[in-house]
């Protein structure tokens, strides 16, 4: 049961992680593309993290795991907010859409 | 399931040659400091895969981490100050194709590059099997040094010359930093206006504890597993580029006493300690027996600050306070120190007479 919650849980990662690279490469603008690699990122890091601690390892390398999945989390949501304040500084325009203007 | 596993170091081993080849190629400088970071991670991906976490661990850490950093921190500079980089900014790219005498360059490196590998191939495939063998050699000889990790073991023991040798260049290159490098202005700037980032300076109030714990452990255990010196002090240094940067610390300062003792302290332990034991050991840098784990930790433990403090300073080394002369003090430093307004190509438009 465990296995097949696992092996569910890897998959997903791996699709969120799929996801966040196809919005890298294929979203408008810098602030799309940043919300598609910290977003797919973290979320595809938790499940990949979720489903290895449901293998069969120690009790010791489970929080560690979930140690580098949560220093990750931080990391990458600080990294993005960075970023994106940098762009917004230099006068980077937003993309707002066909309809909207900037671009 | 042999299989799967076989796709993976396939593909490892393909992108790494892709990525080295497109960096070289590339024309975008931004582009190739960039894939020289991915070359490093996917590198230390495969260094995983042949079994060595210790050079992962470091190549993780110094090859794509601090090297990294230091590529983008020249990146900079030069999208500010090089070659036709007034209005390029960020999108600065240099160009490699244009010059007299470049492609004679080209070719000639290129043939030097070939040369070199195959002399280096040849040598490779011509090393005898007993050489091949040397892992062997280090086990069963391992017990002498006092430690576990047959990798600390080497570095620290059998060929502590080697490690000893790589102190010295981290200490002459952060003395070439003192006397060329004019500080890293991101970090010369106003304590006060890097202050206002809450969000950066929560990230480094969570992250900095744990990473220097890691530190401490990743010196501790680098005598029975992966770990040691260098990999604790890349983290350390990436903790004080945190620590300025959110201007939690002051920027390290090249004139700072406390600096300078730091960063030499570790090259001057282990002299001392390699010339101060030969009256017991007689040759240079051998350990008494009984004494490798204690000397080899310790040793470890100083290093790390001090190669922490050197990397450190690479990236962020803000000069001491030139002394200023008084009558330039008014002076607009970015102008002419006579205060006329020059063209870019040195014509003068403008004298201070003619304001008058």
């Amino acid at each position: 049961m465990t296995a097949v919650l696992s092996v569910l849980l890897l998959t997903a990662g791996a699709f969120f992680f799929f996801a966040g690279t196809v919005g890298l490469l294929r979203f408008p603008d810098f602030y799309c593309r940043l919300h598609a690699l910290t977003k797919a990122d973290n979320l595809g890091m938790g499940m990949l993290v979720a489903g290895l601690i449901l293998q069969p390892m120690a009790w010791a390398t489970r929080l560690q795991l979930v140690l580098t999945w949560f220093l990750v989390l931080v990391a990458a949501a600080t990294v993005c907010h960075l970023l994106a304040r940098s762009a917004l500084r230099q006068g980077l325009e937003p993309w707002l859409g066909d309809s909207g203007e900037g671009r | 399931m042999s299989t799967l596993v076989w796709a993976l170091d396939v593909s490892v081993a393909v992108l790494l040659v892709a990525l080295v080849a497109r960096a070289m190629l590339t024309r975008d400088l931004l582009e190739a400091v960039v894939l020289f970071i991915a070359v490093g991670l996917t590198l230390s991906l495969a260094w995983v895969r042949l079994g060595a976490p210790d050079v992962a661990l470091a190549e993780a850490a110094l090859g794509a981490g601090v090297t990294g950093a230091l590529f983008l921190n020249a990146f900079q500079r030069l999208a500010r100050t090089g070659p036709g980089a007034s209005d390029a900014g960020p999108d600065y790219v240099i160009d490699r194709g244009s010059g007299s005498g470049c492609g004679v360059l080209r070719v000639a490196t290129v043939g030097a590059a070939g040369v070199l590998a195959v002399t280096l191939m040849t040598i490779l495939v011509g090393i005898p099997l007993r050489d091949a063998m040397l892992a062997q050699e280090v086990r069963t000889s391992l017990e002498q040094t006092g430690v576990s990790n047959p990798v600390t073991g080497v570095l620290l023991g059998f060929r502590a010359y080697d490690t000893l040798f790589e102190v010295c260049a981290l200490v002459v290159a952060m003395v070439a930093v003192w006397s060329l490098d004019r500080g890293n202005r991101n970090f010369a700037r106003d304590p006060k206006e890097l202050r206002e980032d809450p969000v950066l300076e929560t990230l480094t109030r969570l992250v900095a504890p744990v990473a220097g714990v890691l530190a401490v452990y990743l010196v501790w255990s680098g005598s029975s597993g992966p770990g040691g010196a260098f990999q604790a002090a890349a983290l350390l240094a990436g903790v004080g580029v945190l620590l300025t940067a959110s201007g939690l610390m002051r920027p390290i300062t090249s004139g700072a006493p406390a600096v300078r003792v730091l960063g030499t302290m570790g090259l001057a332990l282990f002299v001392c300690v390699g010339v101060g034991l030969m009256p017991w050991t007689g040759s240079f840098l051998a350990y008494p027996e009984g004494w490798g784990y204690a000397i080899t930790l310790v040793l470890e433990g100083v290093l790390t600050l001090s190669i922490a403090v050197i990397l450190l300073e690479l990236f962020i080394d803000v000069p001491a306070a030139p002394e200023v002369d008084p009558r330039l003090a008014t002076v607009d430093p970015t102008g002419d120190p006579l205060g006329r307004t020059l063209t870019l190509d040195g014509a003068l438009i403008r004298s201070p007479e003619e304001d008058e």
